[in-house]
C-alpha cells in the first residue's frame, strides 16, 4: 500500500496532470468560415489587433474582438501574441487615439457572443478558449 | 483540598466559557466573509441577469425590424448572417459600416505645468497649459477627426461694448476628413499636422517630458492647410509608412489663404525595420518640405527621425535642416536643430528620460533662439491615463548676451474618452 503511495506520488511530481486553470487559458484564433485566409503568423496578428492593419487581402475590414480584461485568455493572449501586458496597451491605445485616431480592438463580454460576431461578420477575429470552438466558426493556424 | 477542587472546577469552566466565545468569535468571523462573498456572487449575478436581459430586449427589438437593418449595408456579409449575431455586433459598437447610429467619439486631455529656472528676471509660473477635446466620428470608409484646445486658461467677456480677452488661446487643432481606400491608400483633407515625429505625438499624456525639444515646430512648421494621400503596409515581419501632403504653407492667414501660387509640398517616408527578436521597435524615417513664403524666400527643409524600443529601454531621435534662399541677392543661410532622447523604465510605472537638443535658428548671427539643452527627467505614470513628470534643464544659450541657467519642471497630464 504504502509503495503504491510513493509510487503515484512520485508520477504525480514527474508528470503532472493538467492543470484546470492553465489549460482553461489554452485559445485558438477563429474567424468567419467564408474567411479565405488559413493561417497568420504572430506578427500579422499582432499588427491586426495592434490595429496597424485594418482590412483583410481582398478589402474587408477587420473586426477584431477581445474578451474582458479579466479574462486569462486575454492576458496570455496580450503576453504571447501583442508582447505587451494589459496595462501596456492600455498607454499604446491612449497614443494611438491621439495619434492616429485609432480606437482599440472591441470587447466582448464572453467567448460565446466573440463566436457567435465571428459567425456572423466576414472580417471578424477573436480568439477563444480552445474547449468553446465549433463548427460555426474557422480556427486559424497561427504561426 | 475541597477548595483545590473548587478552584480547579472554576477555571475549567472558565476555560471552557472563552474557548466557547472565541469559537463563536470565530464562527462569526466565517459566516461574516460567507456572507460578503454572497453579496458580491448576487450582485455580479444581478448585473450578469440586467446584461441578458438588455441582450434579449435588443434581439425582440431586432426581431421585429425589417430585414434590411442593421449590418445590411456591408457588401461582404456572407448570406444567411443570423440576427442575433447582428444584434450583438451594434451593440458591441464594432467600427464598420453597421455603427452609423453610433454618436460621435470624445475624448480629449489635460495638462498643467510648473517651471522655475535659475535667472534673475524669471518667475517661477503655474501654467493650466491645455485643455484638449477630441471629436470624431467613423462612417464606414469616411473618418472625421478634430482637436478643439483651450490654451493657458482663456478667458472671454463679451460685455456689450468690447471684447476681452486673457493671453489664453482658443484653436483649432486639427481637424480633417480621411477616405480610407485601402490601408496603403488614404485621402485626407483639411487642416494637418506636418508630420515629424514629435509634432505628432506632441501630446502631454504620451510624452515623456514636460518640455518640447528647442527644434519643435521652429524648423519644420507645425501645420499645414491642405490635401494628403497616407497609408501604411505590413508584412509578416515589417512595413512602412508613408505621406505626402501639398498645402498653403506658411503665411499671415494659412487656414485660408496662401499668398502665392507656389503651393508646399511634403513627403515622410518611414521604414518600421524587422529586426527578429532583437527590438520590439526598429523605425527609420526621412521627411521633406519645401516652400516658397511671403517675403519670396524658400525654403527646402529635410529632416530624419528614429525610435528603437527593447523591453524597457527606447531611443528617440530628430534631425531637421532648412536651406533658406533669400529673394533677391542675400546670402543663403540655414536652420539646424536635432535632439537625442534615451529613456529607461525603473519600473512598470517609473521611467527615467534623459534628453540633449540643440537649435540653430539663423546660421548668420548668433540668434536669441539658439541653444543647447540637457533635460533629466522622471516618468510617473499610476495608471495608464495619469502621466506625471518632473525635470531639471541645464540650458546654455548661444547668442553672446545670454547666460547659461538651469530649472526646473513638473507636469500632469490626464487623458480621459
Amino acid at each position: 500500500m504504502r509503495k503504491t503511495r510513493l509510487l503515484t506520488i512520485l508520477l504525480l511530481l514527474f508528470f503532472p496532470a493538467d492543470i484546470p486553470g492553465e489549460s482553461a487559458e489554452k485559445y485558438v484564433v477563429i474567424v468567419n468560415r467564408t474567411n479565405r485566409i488559413d493561417s497568420l503568423s504572430f506578427s500579422k496578428l499582432r499588427f491586426i489587433y495592434r490595429r496597424k492593419v485594418s482590412r483583410w487581402p481582398w478589402g474587408a475590414a477587420i473586426l477584431p474582438l477581445h474578451l474582458p480584461e479579466r479574462s486569462p485568455v486575454r492576458h496570455r493572449f496580450s503576453t504571447s501574441v501583442l508582447g505587451s501586458s494589459v496595462e501596456e496597451l492600455a498607454v499604446y491605445w491612449i497614443e494611438q487615439k491621439l495619434t492616429r485616431n485609432v480606437n482599440p480592438p472591441d470587447r466582448v463580454a464572453t467567448a460565446d457572443v466573440a463566436k457567435a460576431i465571428v459567425a456572423a461578420k466576414v472580417g471578424a477575429i477573436a480568439y477563444i478558449p480552445a474547449y468553446a470552438v465549433d463548427k460555426t466558426v474557422k480556427v486559424l493556424e497561427v504561426k | 483540598m475541597l477548595l483545590l477542587i473548587r478552584r480547579f472546577f472554576l477555571f475549567s469552566l472558565l476555560l471552557l466559557a472563552s474557548s466557547f466565545l472565541a469559537a463563536q468569535e470565530s464562527g462569526k468571523d466565517d459566516s461574516e466573509s460567507l456572507r460578503q462573498k454572497v453579496d458580491e456572487l448576487e450582485k455580479r449575478l444581478l448585473e450578469q441577469q440586467q446584461e441578458l436581459e438588455e441582450v434579449r430586449d435588443l434581439i425582440a427589438e431586432k426581431e421585429n425590424q425589417p430585414p434590411s437593418g442593421v449590418g445590411g449595408s456591408q457588401p461582404e456579409a456572407p448570406p444567411g448572417s443570423q440576427p442575433v449575431s447582428d444584434v450583438l455586433i451594434a451593440r458591441s459598437g464594432l467600427p464598420d459600416e453597421v455603427e452609423t447610429s453610433r454618436p460621435m467619439d470624445l475624448s480629449g486631455y489635460f495638462s498643467g505645468r510648473y517651471f522655475d529656472d535659475s535667472r534673475s528676471d524669471s518667475h517661477s509660473r503655474f501654467q493650466a497649459h491645455v485643455v484638449s477635446l477630441f471629436l470624431g466620428k467613423t462612417l464606414g470608409r469616411w473618418k472625421f477627426f478634430s482637436e478643439l484646445e483651450f490654451e493657458y486658461a482663456p478667458k472671454c467677456d463679451a460685455d456689450g461694448e468690447g471684447f476681452s480677452t486673457s493671453r489664453g488661446e482658443i484653436l483649432l487643432e486639427t481637424a480633417w476628413l480621411d477616405y480610407e481606400h485601402r490601408d496603403w491608400l488614404n485621402t485626407r483633407a483639411g487642416y494637418m499636422l506636418v508630420p515629424t515625429y514629435w509634432r505628432v505625438h506632441h501630446y502631454p499624456s504620451i510624452t515623456l517630458t514636460v518640455s518640447n525639444p528647442l527644434m519643435d515646430k521652429r524648423i519644420f512648421p507645425g501645420s499645414i492647410t491642405g490635401v494628403m494621400g497616407h497609408g501604411s503596409k505590413y508584412y509578416e515581419t515589417g512595413g512602412f509608412t508613408y505621406s505626402l501632403f501639398m498645402g498653403n504653407g506658411r503665411g499671415p492667414d494659412p487656414g485660408r489663404r496662401d499668398v502665392n501660387d507656389h503651393k508646399a509640398l511634403g513627403g515622410k517616408f518611414v521604414a518600421h525595420l524587422p529586426s527578429g527578436r532583437r527590438f520590439d521597435t526598429l523605425d527609420l524615417g526621412v521627411i521633406s518640405y519645401r516652400d516658397k513664403l511671403e517675403n519670396g524666400e524658400r525654403e527646402n527643409i529635410y529632416g530624419f527621425e528614429s525610435r528603437i524600443e527593447k523591453g524597457g529601454f527606447g531611443f528617440l531621435a530628430e534631425f531637421a535642416h532648412a536651406n533658406i534662399e533669400p529673394h533677391g541677392d542675400g546670402p543663403r543661410h540655414f536652420r539646424e536643430g536635432y535632439y537625442l532622447q534615451p529613456w529607461v523604465r525603473l519600473t512598470r510605472h517609473l521611467r527615467v528620460v534623459y534628453r540633449y537638443d540643440t537649435l540653430d535658428f539663423d546660421s548668420r548671427v548668433a540668434h536669441k533662439r539658439d541653444a543647447e539643452r540637457h533635460t533629466f527627467g522622471l516618468n510617473f505614470r499610476p495608471r495608464p491615463t495619469v502621466s506625471l513628470k518632473v525635470e531639471y534643464n541645464r540650458h546654455k544659450p548661444e547668442a553672446p548676451t545670454g547666460q547659461n541657467y538651469h530649472g526646473v519642471a513638473a507636469g500632469v497630464a490626464f487623458f480621459f474618452q
